[in-house]
């Protein structure tokens, strides 16, 4: 092949489209629709060029690299090259970035975005790019630089709404952490490229140019590092205050797909670019792992802001697939490779799962923010028949996360309790054999957990009366940004009903990781799936959803004189009239859960009566939940750090004198620390 | 009727027999459901040397249900009516994943204990959020309760069903009941601890003393019938049916995975006669205890229901660790 249908040429050509179609956009700035469609347009098209890359990469097996630019005067090259892993991360970036940038045509041309949009539009598109640069960078310099530009376009998006000070302080806490990390990456790819003597990955993460202590500081810093940048907790304080601040779609490509450049960086150099990982490390990642999926659910159960509630989500899914890379570095220490390549399956599909279902979520919680004008869901109820296409497609997402079968989120954990079960069964290591089942109890603890909070967060949003006038003048979205919806939903239903053919493309993904093998009875056909040879389980969904849809019919059927005449009366409402005062809340709703996991939410409430004491005529009611890691993890620390700041603040006196000194001081240390290193 | 090399060779004609097999099964489990209620609560009147009420009084009940006008609220939407509608056919659908009187499951190339684990928590997400859709405050709170009290017992049924399959070595109901029973009953402890496990898991799953009391329609205690509070004729008998069976499941779940004797290899009326006998005998038994449970036993306080289902967990942890660490 050769030319325009060689895929080496569409990565480039991606890049170009996008920075084509952001100079158009730029230059169209003051006609807000034509400059926003150019940008979205464009950024629709490059994706497509991404997928199908993505696609040829993971169905030929073969990787695709080439340079984008070099200079040969300093001797630069910056390349790339896509294998089967980065291809995998792309083919979600595109899969979830061309539904996102069709909704944003209609989402963003209202309320205040609307004058924003040129800017929102190429930010969108540079945060894009930056992303898939990401991806398919295949050296330190790319992959940092690509790094940064990610984080600075994404700090931009955040603070899109920037009148808001809760907006500004969401953005710069983003800012400060991602720092924080970006300088951990630094100091790890540092001394790997002093150790390999190269900037290319091929050298840097071939096996471990450094041993021993340095090894695992190594291994630290990158968890670090990529770590705060996919959520993990206790690194995620940014991540609940900066998703529900950017505009929905934005927040929808942030959890869907951003958040996964941790994920895939944690895959690249943590437990594949550092040598046989340490048995530490896999357990490490599980517990971190474990930590962020229940902590995730259970804090996201207190949210009643909507766009927050789903945040706190992507923590708890971030955890979920941390458990299967964890599980997977686990078997991979002890030279378990087809046991590995189950949690690796299991963590990867998790990653396309939850592109596609919080990518829906994110996209439907936008369209109901911008019907009701809030975020708070105890301001909203009555949608379902107002909006009763976003109702449905945020059900099947809500179905989706909760990990219920005959959608996706089913197929992924389902592989995941493989993985530590079959991993269990054949495990001779106590280690395994205990972490294995803890895991698969926290897993399962955390599915019933989410389950939970989305019959609360679906039915406080869409059902019953409305709780407040936005509720009650709430209208459908436009098509435009509906049809997006529909085929993320529909994608949740497909990628759960053909678990075999994903599998397929993942098992060419893990046999392409160094110490994996996949076992080939992991696929039986399109439809079946098992966690490898011999007859310990098995999947097929359609079956399953066979099963569903018979029974359904028979209920119907016995049913069937209902359909007839159904007669329509008010809700009883003990007596007195039934309103929207008197349903069930969210708060109310998640109160047991609050009781019984106290030790963890250490709720304080206050209760405030006004007027006569035994005839109040005001009762004032406020419960709140500590912030754990905010005030006793990030308080000392933020502490610490100003009070160093002003300590450090007299050496800053002022004085051009002084700073030459500094400065002469410095270079003269510098002479004298070479001349005495040799 | 073995595991995936069934799934590689089924033909059009071997899963249309699974799938009327399965429904045959189906509907006999469904048949036989409101009699074990009315049996259980005969026993428990007997208990309180009370007359109680006919043992058919569910099939009646039904009966009456499905004839009668359904009324629903003019608030509530499709999610309403699609409610009752799904968590009958995943109750349903569950029971084709679970040995009965055979050794194997009619439908076990579909999925094992993760499947029928997941159907009935998909069956649960729906009635739940289809019970705040009336905007009356019970279906909130009894939402709100079964949801949690589910949260809580998904860990400790996982771990217990873990204890059994892995070690039977594998996860589908049918493999793991084939095993089982030609290895015989081993008497571990561990299968005592897992089956006490279950057993208190069971309690929760079906509403009964002392998690929930299917007998009052009292706010403050009840969970299961607080949420389905808004039901009426056919949409209340399907939700009535599909808690009978979903409670038949799990005692057919609990009697065969730790006491898979007698069943049935092969279709010979003989065979079949022998285990339903004692697939009968078995449910028998487990409702006798669940009714002793029940009669002797005050309901929790809900908040005390976490301490039992932590028990159970703990029983799980117990298990897995005796047998295996």
């Amino acid at each position: 092949m050769s030319g325009a249908l060689d895929p080496a040429a569409w990565l480039p050509a991606a890049l170009a489209l996008r920075l084509g179609s952001i100079g158009l956009a730029l230059g169209l700035a003051r006609r807000p629709a034509a400059s926003r469609w150019a940008a979205l347009g464009g950024s629709c098209l490059a994706s497509l060029l991404t997928g199908a890359l993505a696609w040829s990469v993971l169905a030929t097996g073969r990787a695709v690299g080439g340079s984008l630019l070099s200079h040969t005067a300093s001797g630069f090259v910056l390349s790339y090259s896509v294998d089967r892993l980065s291809a995998w991360f792309l083919l979600v970036l595109a899969l979830l970035g061309i539904p996102i940038a069709m909704y944003s045509l209609g989402y963003l041309g209202h309320g205040i975005l609307a004058r924003r949009s040129p800017f929102v539009a190429v930010g969108f598109s540079v945060l894009m790019g930056a992303v898939e640069m990401v991806f398919a960078a295949d050296g330190i310099v790319g992959f940092l630089f690509a790094w940064e530009l990610m984080t600075l376009a994404n700090a931009a998006l955040v603070a899109t709404e920037h009148e808001v000070g809760e907006t500004r302080r969401a953005a710069f806490l983003y800012l400060a952490m991602s720092h924080v990390a970006t300088g951990c990456l630094f100091a790890g790819f540092l001394i790997l490229a002093a150790a390999a003597g190269s900037f290319s990955f091929t050298h840097v993460l071939a096996g471990a140019p450094v041993s021993g202590a340095r090894r695992h500081a190594v291994f630290l810093l990158f968890l670090a590092g990529f770590g705060v940048k996919a959520g993990v907790i206790p690194l995620h304080v940014w991540l609940p205050e900066a998703h529900p601040a950017a505009p929905s779609s934005i927040s929808a490509l942030m959890s869907g797909v951003v958040i996964k450049t941790g994920i895939y960086g944690l895959f690249r150099v943590c437990a594949f670019g550092l040598g046989p990982p340490h048995p530490g490390w896999g357990v490490l990642i599980l517990a971190c792992g474990g930590v962020s999926a229940v902590l995730g659910v259970l804090y996201a159960l207190m949210q009643h802001d909507l766009k927050r509630l789903l945040a706190y989500h992507s923590i708890e899914n971030i955890g979920i697939i941390l458990l299967g890379l964890g599980a997977g570095m686990t078997a991979l220490s002890s030279g378990r490779a087809e046991l590995a390549a189950v949690g690796i399956a299991a963590s990867l599909y998790h990653v396309l799962n939850h592109a596609v279902f919080k990518g829906l979520l994110f996209l439907g919680a936008g369209g109901v923010v911008m019907a009701t004008g809030t975020r708070h869901i105890e301001d909203m109820g009555g949608l379902a028949k107002r909006m009763p296409w976003t109702a449905l497609f945020f059900l099947v997402g809500s179905a989706a996360i909760s990990g219920l079968p005959l959608l996706n989120g089913f197929v992924s954990e389902w592989l995941l309790f493989q993985a530590f079960l079959f991993g269990f069964q054949r495990s001779p290591e106590a280690l395994v054999r205990f972490l294995f089942p803890v895991a698969g109890a926290l897993l399962a603890l955390t599915s019933a957990l989410a389950a939970a909070c989305f019959v609360k967060a679906f039915g406080v949003t869409f059902l019953a009366l409305p709780r407040g006038e936005g509720a009650a003048k709430a209208h459908e979205s436009p098509w435009v940004m509906l049809a997006p919806q529909a085929f993320l939903a529909a994608m949740c239903v497909v990628l759960g009903l053909v678990p075999g053919f994903v599998l397929e493309g993942l098992r060419g993904v893990a046999a392409s990781l160094p110490g994996v093998r996949p076992a080939p009875e992991m696929v039986r056909g399109l439809f079946a799936i098992a966690p490898g040879p011999g007859r310990f389980d098995h999947l097929t969904p359609p079956l399953v959803a066979l099963a569903v849809v018979l029974a359904a019919g028979l209920a119907g059927a016995l049913s069937l004189r209902a359909g007839y005449r159904v007669r329509r009366a008010p809700t009883w409402g003990c007596g007195g009239e039934l309103s929207a005062r008197t349903e069930y809340t969210a708060t109310a709703f998640s109160k047991p859960l609050m009781m019984i996991f106290s030790a963890i939410y250490r709720p304080t409430r206050e209760v405030q009566t006004v007027g006569a004491a035994y005839f109040p005529r005001e009762v004032r009611y406020r419960a709140e939940i500590e912030p754990t890691f905010e005030r006793f993890v990030y308080g000392p620390l933020t502490r610490g750090v100003l009070a160093a700041a002003e300590r450090m603040k007299v050496i800053q006196a002022g004085s051009l004198h002084a700073y030459l000194a500094y400065v002469i001081a410095l270079v003269v240390s510098l002479v004298l620390l070479l001349w005495w290193r040799g | 009727m073995s595991g995936w090399t069934h799934v590689a060779s089924s033909t059009p004609l071997s899963l249309a027999r699974s799938f009327a097999f399965g429904l045959l099964q189906a509907a006999v489990l469904l048949a036989v459901a409101p009699l074990l209620r009315g049996v259980i609560k005969k026993m428990k009147a007997a208990f309180q040397t009370r007359q109680g009420p006919p043992l058919l009084q569910g099939y009646y009940d039904l009966a009456k249900l499905l004839r009668k006008e359904p009324v629903r609220s003019e608030t509530a939407s499709w999610v309403f009516v699609a409610g009752p509608r799904i968590y009958f056919a995943t109750a349903v659908a569950a029971t084709m994943l679970v040995p009965v009187l055979f050794a194997g499951a009619p439908l076990e190339q579909a999925g094992g204990i993760l499947v029928l684990v997941g159907l009935l928590a998909l069956g649960r997400f729906t009635l739940a959020i289809a019970s705040l859709d009336t905007g009356s405050p019970f279906g909130g709170m009894g939402g709100s309760r079964e949801m949690t009290v589910a949260a809580l017992a998904e860990p400790a049924l996982m771990l217990g069903l873990f204890t059994v399959a892995l070690w039977a070595g594998s996860l589908n109901l049918g493999d793991l009941v084939r095993t089982t029973a030609q290895r015989g009953p081993s008497g571990h402890p561990s299968e005592l601890l897992a089956a006490a496990a279950l057993f208190i898991v069971l309690l929760a799953e079906a509403g009964r003393v002392p998690v929930d009391n299917p007998a009052t329609h009292l706010e403050l205690t009840m969970i299961h019938e607080a949420m389905v509070l808004e039901y009426a004729g056919p949409d209340l008998a399907l939700v009535e049916w599909a808690s009978a069976l979903k409670e038949l499941l799990f005692m057919t779940l609990l009697v065969n995975l730790f006491l898979p004797l007698g069943l049935a290899a092969s279709a010979a009326p003989g065979a079949i006669a022998v285990s339903g006998a004692l697939y009968a005998g078995k449910v028998f038994f487990l409702a006798v205890a669940v009714t002793l449970v029940e009669s002797t036993n005050a309901k929790l306080r809900f908040f005390r229901v976490p301490e039992l289902m932590a028990l159970s967990l703990g029983l799980g942890f117990l298990a897995l660790a005796i047998r295996f660490l």
